[in-house]
């Protein structure tokens, strides 16, 4: 739960001076590359884990392997991060900083499940439906589900929009128990 | 169950079936971070609110306690083992209620208001929420009925009105349910025609029993139903097995019941058996929840805890319908130790305490109430003036009793005046005795006192002072009867009045053989 914190704080701090210095757009981009390569790469994650490495070979390995490919911001920063021995935090790092970008933009993720795959008729619909509800921008992912038997759930932050056959199905069943009992 | 029809059948599923294709159902949920030892850590939830009811899958609910800044501390009232980390977690808009009406009467219930006596399900109409504020100062007036205990020691001395808050305490095995017991079947009069015609308004009862053995309540139950006090009592269980959240609550919950018929004008007694278990209840929960811990390891709002839920007691203005809520919340000590945090606590928010010991209890005294630390601050008030008369010469010949005691061993050596002081409290002692499940109406306990306080019993030996206050109220149950209504009727010992219970007592003194 601490580095969850934590991670926020570097977050909110290198999302700040990337405000700043008008390059939200390049670093956002960065950190997507970034993501990319923990994602890619097991040797990586578990190099930014290892704390046997020193800072000052972590920082020769994050100038090499990333001085021309991000910006100096991002590069800076992940230097920072090293010196300061907190480099195993970087993935939740870049999870918050897309979080308060999608903020600051006014992008909505949303997951909906749905029980047979959405026409794009139906998907454009729901966009559409989500964004004049919500007043943002949304970006859907798509989920099949087929346990779901019928209809679709869509899920942003904490709130849940359930018009699953399953749901009625399970609501139906609540009331019959209780009208029994 | 009765047979169903199936036509009745395919009725019930259309009708069912025809609210089938709904409109979009919206919710809001968390995950489950953490589970166990009767607490979950849920993340989510952003918008749910403290004490709010939420709902985890397999039917178990739970109540929000903690709102933190990431994650969301709550106390479940189910099995924890039902839930596992990762599940999803629905907010239900509800604060946490049960529900209350005049159905619950003569049932067993848990604090979730869920009946466990297998009677099938109670019907009633309205919810309430299980924790409310107290009213306020505006809404109250001064207790001025009483609530009859039906014990001579306690109606006597330690008057409780309706609408008081009054503790039992004492240690274990000294008789605190008992006198708990005795005042639910007491109340039986009160639900009669003669209480009616008298002008005593019927009285409910509420018994929640918090942490107690399963067997413990069961004999209880079986009790009051003996007794026939089931039909106009509730009782609200969460025993020593139940999940401690359930003991935490159970308390709220018959504060709830008893203030539905409070506010509907009537008057309600509830007891609390044992609110020493349910600050330890209090105090897991808490402690799981990683709240700081203070003296005795409990929280630091134990105190909070416990006003909050003695402060709904009240006797309601007349304006409100002049309904009353009487709190008799129980407190077992420690080998006798009153300094410790939680009676202290409840001894100060209280209106007064009736002080049980065990080394009188252990002498035969039984109720062992110790007269000279037990007070009641504002039953006074709520007395009837026959008993006020009677009970304040008992009181003072007490004192004078317990101040002379010490010196009963020197005997014959004493002077007169010391020597009938010593036979007076003796026998008054004697007199205040009382067995179990045998409560004592008001106009029987004021002749026996009156006849205790006039010196009636001094010539007579102790070990025949109960036989004859029994064969006394016998005889005057048979030959005087009228003198026993007026004194029920006018709630009022004039000087005729007196004067005859004089002369009746004189000649049953000079009548009774010692033998």
């Amino acid at each position: 739960m601490s580095n969850h914190r934590t991670a926020h704080r570097y977050a909110l701090a290198v999302f700040g001076v990337a405000e700043e210095m008008n390059k939200l757009e390049v670093v956002s981009k960065d950190f997507v590359f970034i993501g990319q390569i923990i994602k890619e790469s097991q040797d990586f994650n578990l190099f930014l884990k290892n704390p046997i490495i020193t800072t000052e070979k972590k920082k020769r390995v994050f100038s090499e392997l990333l001085s021309n490919r991000v910006s100096d911001v991002t590069l800076k920063f992940i230097i920072l991060l090293s010196s300061k021995n907190r480099e195993a935090l970087l993935p939740e790092i870049i999870e918050k900083f897309n979080k308060l970008r999608d903020e600051k933009l006014g992008i909505l993720d949303v997951t909906a499940r749905t029980a047979v795959k959405f026409t794009s008729a139906q998907e454009l619909e729901l966009v559409r439906q989500l964004g004049s509800t919500t007043k943002k921008k949304v970006r859907v992912k798509y989920i099949l589900d087929p346990s779901l038997k019928g209809g679709f759930t869509v899920q942003f932050e904490d709130t849940v929009w359930n018009a699953s056959v399953q749901h009625q199905l399970e609501l139906l069943k609540k009331r019959f128990t209780e009208s029994v009992r | 169950m009765s047979e169903i029809r199936p036509d009745e059948v395919s009725a019930i599923l259309r009708k069912q079936l025809s609210g089938f294709e709904k409109e979009v159902d919206i919710y809001d949920v968390g995950t489950v971070l953490q589970v166990g030892d009767g607490i979950a850590r849920v993340y989510g939830l952003s918008k749910v609110m403290a004490s709010e009811l939420i709902e985890f899958p397999n039917g178990v609910f739970g109540m929000v306690l903690n709102l933190e800044e990431d994650n969301v501390g709550c106390i479940l009232f189910g099995q924890s083992t039902l839930i596992k980390e990762g599940d999803t977690v629905k907010r239900t808009g509800w604060v946490a209620s049960m529900p209350v009406g005049e159905s619950m009467l003569g049932r067993v219930i848990n604090p979730l208001g869920k009946p466990i006596d297998e009677r099938g399900p109670i019907k009633t109409e309205k919810f309430l929420p299980i924790e409310r504020k107290a009213l306020g100062v505006i809404q109250r007036q001064p207790v001025k009925e009483p609530l009859q205990t039906g014990i001579k020691a306690v109606d006597a001395m330690i008057p409780i009105g309706r609408g008081q808050r009054e503790l039992i305490i004492g240690d274990r095995q000294t008789g605190k349910t008992a006198i708990a017991i005795d005042t639910i079947i007491n109340q039986k009069y009160t639900h009669t025609v003669e209480a009616k015609r008298l002008g005593i308004k019927p009285m409910y009862c509420i018994y929640v029993a918090i942490g107690q053995k399963g067997s413990t309540v069961a004999q209880v139950v079986a009790k009051l139903e003996e007794e026939g006090a089931m039909d106009y009592t509730t009782v609200i269980t969460a025993t020593a097995s139940d999940p401690s959240p359930l003991q935490f609550i159970a308390p709220y919950a018959g504060a709830t019941l008893g203030e539905f018929f409070r506010d509907s004008g009537r008057h309600a007694v509830v007891i609390y058996d044992d609110l020493s278990k349910h600050a330890q209840a209090y105090r897991q929960v808490s402690l799981l929840l990683r709240r700081p811990p203070g003296r005795e390891a409990y929280p630091g709002d134990v105190f909070y805890l416990h006003s909050r839920l003695l402060e709904r007691a009240s006797k309601l203005s007349d304006e409100l319908g002049a309904g009353s809520l009487t709190a008799l919340p129980v407190i077992e000590t420690q080998a006798n130790d009153v300094s410790a945090y939680i009676p202290t606590n409840v001894i100060s928010i209280t209106d007064g305490q009736i002080y049980l010991e065990p080394s009188l209890f252990n002498s035969g005294v039984r109720p062992a109430i110790n007269v000279g630390i037990s007070v009641s601050r504002v039953g006074g008030s709520a007395q009837i003036k026959a008993m006020k008369k009677v009970a304040g010469r008992l009181r003072l010949d007490l004192a004078q009793y317990r101040e002379l005691e010490a010196f009963a061993k020197f005997g014959s050596d004493l002077d007169k005046t010391t020597q009938a002081q010593l036979r007076r409290g003796a026998r008054l002692v004697e007199l205040l005795k009382q067995g179990q499940y045998v409560p004592m109406s008001v106009d029987k306990q004021i002749i026996s006192i009156f006849v205790g306080t006039n010196g009636y019993l001094d010539e007579i030996p102790n070990a025949h002072v109960q036989r004859f206050e029994q064969e006394l109220l016998e005889s005057l149950e048979l030959k005087h009867k009228d003198i026993m209504n007026e004194i029920a009727e006018k709630k009022d010992l004039s000087d005729d009045l007196q004067k005859k219970l004089h002369s009746i007592a004189k000649e049953f003194a000079t009548a009774f053989k010692v033998s």
